[in-house]
């Protein structure tokens, strides 16, 4: 059933003067204004389509998969050599360390981490099936160069500079379950044990 | 002297009459008008509100009424047109006590508004009749189901309405469903007949009520293959009384579903796997939850 009805942009401009609260109350049966008709508006990156997978079902004998978050944000104002340091020192820690240590540092990027790290958390709760919101851990965690705008910095003596304006990305992957534990170091003493037990491991050629 | 001496004088008075003893600037300044934007006009001006209204209303009659250029077309009704009220302990009781029997007298022809919607019903559609239509309408359940565990968007459009599907489809798109039929208990029957019209009078779309009572399987999987809910191998009895639509004025229209009808009491469904936090109430640093109980 095709719907039809009266009002035009000319009418509305001729009498605009008398009535100009009609154009507020938008109340018509069927407005337009409220159809959308795009789909979407930007180019999604690999890190956000990394969340789209999905894993066919799981074997009732199969050890549990633990679930895996990805998000990032883009076209941060900082330095990714500086957003590099608060990457590495978040790697590896369980969500609610790293938010710990972010809060307390000083530096710019850690309040922008702390607050991806947030938004990630409530994501993995809400849309992952998530269960418990602190047994998360941070697998992975990078930095990476965004766009950078090109601006003249003028000095004396009528020279100039050209001066990058720099942007970055900060993407992080959340796993579920306890942080790995870190690799017990190499000891002199277990250097030493390798080194006995390479020789020992030689084979005599040529001989009797 | 004296005979040049009078036209000169009288010349400088003609000359003050046309040209005023005013401050003139060598350069004249003509002031420029922005262009008038909000015009109203002079007769419009001291008029109370309701004679504008009315001669507007006069002037609006005269113009011409232009075209939406974009139409659209209502295929399905919002909502549920006078929803049936399933009575209490339907599948509770057996049939054999007086009880059951009451509800199993309670048949469609009992009731005076679902007959007359039927005969509207049958007058758009003469193949209709209520008593084949309840396995017609089973067959559409199971179908559209199938189709929503195998994601068959095309074909579970044009088994559900555009109401139902969002309904149907939210929250599924990165989840696994296994949905299998077992059975059906009970033979399913129409309960409830509805017709009404929207917008325009004779626009009709009949609504019919069917209660099926059949055994099925649900498991839904996450994004990460785990079991959220149900169980494969676990069939459970499920009563329910599900809407069929039809827009009875289209000659090519089919009956889809539209929703379903769930009473008050029925029993609650089964718990889902993980635990949920429930935040409590914001305190203050100084207070304490104990002493806030």
């Amino acid at each position: 059933m095709a719907v039809r009805c009266a009002g035009s942009a000319w009418v509305r401009g001729l009498l605009g003067w008398a009535w100009p609260e009609r154009w507020f109350a938008a109340g018509s049966a069927f407005p337009l204004s409220c159809i959308h008709t795009s789909t979407s508006l930007q180019k999604l990156g690999k890190w956000e389509k990394k969340n789209r997978i999905v894993y066919p079902p799981q074997l009732p004998g199969e050890p549990r998969r633990p679930a895996e978050i990805y998000h990032c944000r883009r076209e941060i104002k900082y330095s990714k050599d500086k957003m590099w340091y608060l990457a590495k020192l978040i790697k590896g820690m369980s969500i609610d360390q790293a938010l710990a240590q972010l809060e307390f540092n000083d530096k710019k990027g850690a309040k922008i981490i702390k607050e991806v790290l947030l938004e990630a958390q409530e994501m993995a709760v809400r849309n992952h099936n998530v269960e418990f919101k602190s047994n998360l851990h941070i697998a992975e965690s990078l930095a990476g160069k965004g766009h950078y705008t090109k601006r003249i910095r003028l000095h004396g003596k009528g020279m100039f500079g050209i001066m990058k304006i720099v942007k970055c990305h900060y993407f992080v992957k959340l796993v579920e379950g306890p942080p790995p534990l870190p690799e017990p170091r190499k000891t002199g003493f277990d250097q030493a044990k390798e080194y006995v037990q390479q020789l020992r491991s030689r084979t005599l050629v040529h001989t009797l | 002297m004296g005979i040049s001496a009078a036209p000169r004088q009288h010349a400088v008075a003609m000359e003050s009459l046309l040209r005023p003893p005013r401050a003139v600037p060598a350069f004249l300044v003509v002031p420029v008008r922005t262009k008038r934007r909000l015009f109203v006009p002079e007769w419009a001006r001291e008029l109370p509100h309701e004679e504008k209204e009315k001669r507007l209303q006069s002037l609006i009659r005269t113009l011409p009424e232009e075209r939406m250029e974009r139409t659209f077309y209502l295929a399905c009704t919002a909502s549920i047109i006078d929803p049936y009220v399933p009575p209490e302990g339907d599948a509770r009781v057996t049939s054999l006590s007086k009880e059951g029997l009451k509800q199993r007298m309670e048949k469609l022809k009992q009731t005076a508004a679902s007959q007359l919607a039927l005969r509207k019903v049958k007058d758009h559609d003469p193949n209709f009749s209520t008593k084949t239509f309840p396995e017609v309408a089973q067959e559409i359940y199971v179908e559209a189901h199938n189709s929503l565990a195998n994601f068959n968007k095309q074909k579970l459009h044009s088994l559900v309405t555009e109401r139902c599907y969002p309904d149907m489809v939210r929250g599924n798109r990165y989840k696994t469903i296994r949905w299998s039929f077992v059975e059906s208990l009970e033979p399913p029957r129409v309960v409830h007949v509805r017709c009404t019209s929207v917008v325009n009078q004779g626009n009709l779309y009949g609504q019919v009520t069917v209660r099926m009572h059949t055994r099925q399987t649900l498991a839904i999987y996450d994004r990460f293959g785990r079991l959220m809910y149900g169980g494969e191998k676990l069939p459970k009895d499920v009563l329910e009384y599900v809407v069929f639509e039809r827009y009875l004025v289209n000659p090519y229209g089919t009956w889809r579903m539209h929703g379903k009808i769930v009473p008050e009491w029925a029993p609650p469904k089964d718990p889902i796997v993980k635990t949920v936090m429930i935040p409590g109430p914001t305190l203050d640093p100084s207070q304490e939850y104990e002493e806030m109980k």
